[in-house]
């Protein structure tokens, strides 16, 4: 076990640098003088001449090749400096910090509302395969697996903010307003869970030691809950990697849609203003986020089902 | 019948000119977010341009540049997928390690992140589209050829001098075709998700073009009091995908292929 831990984070490590390169690599794609985008972006059109082009080139080594220039980043980077914000002169750190904790906020009661929907909703409708409670189960998970996040996002806007206005359209005053954006999130994400966990809930419930737990007489919860769903859970723990990518694809869209102040929107503001510091700092939080959580994932997948550490 | 979904959705491809009443980008500020009529069957959005042209033409759109990316991304998927299954040794760590890497990503979000770079337009949005989407054919790739080269008629082929090209197009190949196609299709539902998304965002198609995802981000202003503009092009969308993961579904059937392709 200790051996894997060691083993995923030397891997996890590793990973962690190639996002940071694959990011910094694909900053340099970028059409254009970065210098010049630079200059414009402090001193605006007017202000500008060669002299301050070339100033803010070697004040932030732009006339370094780019592997020297990768070194610098990498170092100011580890040392928690992402650079200045094109934009607004702020540091990017500063930027992202405030808005990190709102996408938090925002995909942690996803998550959490999720999975106390998905998980007792899988196991009944497992339990009784077929019946009613199994059958609205199917349809509600193949629509909500099916339903792009965008359809869902203004569906429910049309719906719940236009025609009755119980909720606001967008921004992010109160709770009123997470009551949209994390309903999205929860519909995209519970449908997965819902489908993934039914079916290997079927699997697992045709299993020898399943029977064997009713010969015993063991109530039906305890064998549900005890035997069967940490059995079942294997499947959906080793896609919980999958899973949290359509979480973070699901709040950049849902972020914007209901203008909600997170790291998603963040990016996407940074997008459309061509603000490559910004960017980049936010692909790599994203990337280092998902690398953690698939690592953490694969140790959590082996310690439910030790038999996998072998293969 | 999956033969005729896909020939229907190929020909949407070519009917636009044809079909479209009016003009996809002739605006009309006079007659903005018009009722169906029958000179505008489906209505006219807010700059009282034909919602029916503007989706037939965004099918086209649509369709056309997610099949190119689909394509790019196969292709550059698979080549990746034989040179790491087939030669091994560092080839296949070096590939492995950027699938990795690639993979870290979500898919949406990587192409989301190319975009930005590249800024917007369509065959910018074909390029961060491929570059997001070639890991997944890769990965499947290189497990089938790692498997297939290990085959005692592989084997009896070098050993009767065959060289690797000639072993690889042969025998590796036509053992990558299925699973290739299968993903292919889901490949194609992603890709014109994908693309609608970063339209929607922006990052996509620039304004005139017509695009599903475009035409969505515009009709939120006018939601409460047109919401057809809205209907129309996600029912359109959602169409397509469920057509096209249907196609996917009947392919892996057929093929007898029991591939967990992750969609």
């Amino acid at each position: 076990m200790t051996a894997l831990v060691v083993q995923r984070l030397i891997a996890a490590v590793l990973t962690a640098f190639g996002v940071a390169a694959l990011g910094f690599s694909a900053l340099n794609l970028a059409p254009g003088d970065q210098a010049e985008s630079v200059a414009i972006a402090r001193y605006g059109t007017t202000g500008l001449t060669a002299e301050r082009i070339e100033q803010v080139r070697r004040e932030n080594h732009l006339d370094l090749p780019p592997a020297r220039r990768f070194q610098h980043w990498l170092r100011s980077a580890a040392m928690g400096d992402l650079g200045t914000s094109m934009v607004r002169g702020t540091t990017v750190v500063q930027e992202i910090r405030p808005r990190l904790w709102r996408s938090v906020e925002l995909s942690g009661l996803a998550v959490g509302l999720s999975l106390s929907i998905a998980v007792p909703c899988g196991v009944w409708s497992a339990a009784r395969e077929g019946g009613w409670f199994d059958r609205i189960c199917r349809w509600a998970g193949l629509f909500g697996a099916a339903m792009p996040a965008v359809c869902i996002a203004l569906g429910l806007m049309l719906v719940f903010s236009l025609w009755i206005p119980l909720f606001p359209v967008a921004g992010a005053r109160g709770a009123r307003s997470a009551v949209l954006p994390v309903t999205t999130l929860v519909i995209a994400n519970a449908a997965w869970t819902l489908k993934l966990l039914r079916a290997s809930m079927l699997d697992v419930l045709r299993q020898p030691f399943i029977r064997a737990a009713r010969a015993r007489g063991f109530p039906q919860p305890v064998i549900l809950y005890r035997y069967a769903l940490k059995a079942a859970a294997v499947p959906v723990v080793n896609l919980a990697g999958t899973q949290f990518l359509l979480l973070i694809e699901g709040s950049v869209l849902v972020e914007t849609i209901f203008a909600w102040p997170g790291l998603g929107r963040l990016l996407v503001e940074s997008a459309l203003a061509r603000d490559y510091p910004v960017i980049l700092g936010c692909a790599i939080v994203f990337g280092f986020a998902c690398v953690a959580v698939n690592s953490a994932a694969d140790v959590l997948s082996v310690w439910l089902d030790p038999r996998q550490a072998e293969s | 019948m999956r033969h005729v979904a896909l020939v229907a959705l190929a020909s949407l491809t070519l009917v636009a000119p044809f079909a479209a009443p009016h003009d996809p980008a002739a605006a009309d500020v006079s007659n903005r977010l018009a009722p169906p009529s029958s000179q505008f069957p489906l209505g006219t959005d807010g700059l009282g341009r034909c919602v029916l042209s503007r989706m037939l033409y965004a099918a086209r759109v649509t369709m056309l540049s997610a099949a190119a990316a689909t394509s790019i991304a196969m292709l550059a998927g698979t080549t990746a997928g034989v040179a790491a299954g087939y030669w091994g040794a560092w080839t296949d760590s070096a590939v492995g390690y950027l699938v990795n890497v690639f993979l870290a990503f979500p898919a949406l979000l990587l192409a989301l992140i190319f975009a930005a770079i590249l800024g917007p337009g369509l065959g910018h949005g074909i390029v961060a589209l491929s570059a997001s989407g070639w890991t997944r054919y890769a990965r499947v790739v290189r497990a089938i050829v790692r498997t297939e080269r290990r085959a005692r008629y592989v084997d009896a082929s070098r050993a009767m001098g065959a060289t690797p090209w000639h072993i690889v197009r042969v025998h590796v190949l036509p053992s990558v075709y299925p699973a290739i196609s299968v993903m292919a299709m889901f490949g194609l539902a992603n890709t014109v998700l994908s693309l609608s998304v970063l339209s929607f965002l922006g990052l996509g198609v620039v304004p005139p073009t017509p695009e599903w995802g475009a035409m969505i981000e515009s009709s939120r202003p006018f939601l409460s009091i047109r919401p057809g503009l809205l209907l129309w092009p996600a029912g359109a969308l959602i169409a397509t995908m469920a057509l096209l993961h249907w196609i996917g579904e009947t392919t892996r059937e057929n093929t007898r292929l029991d591939l967990r392709v992750e969609q």
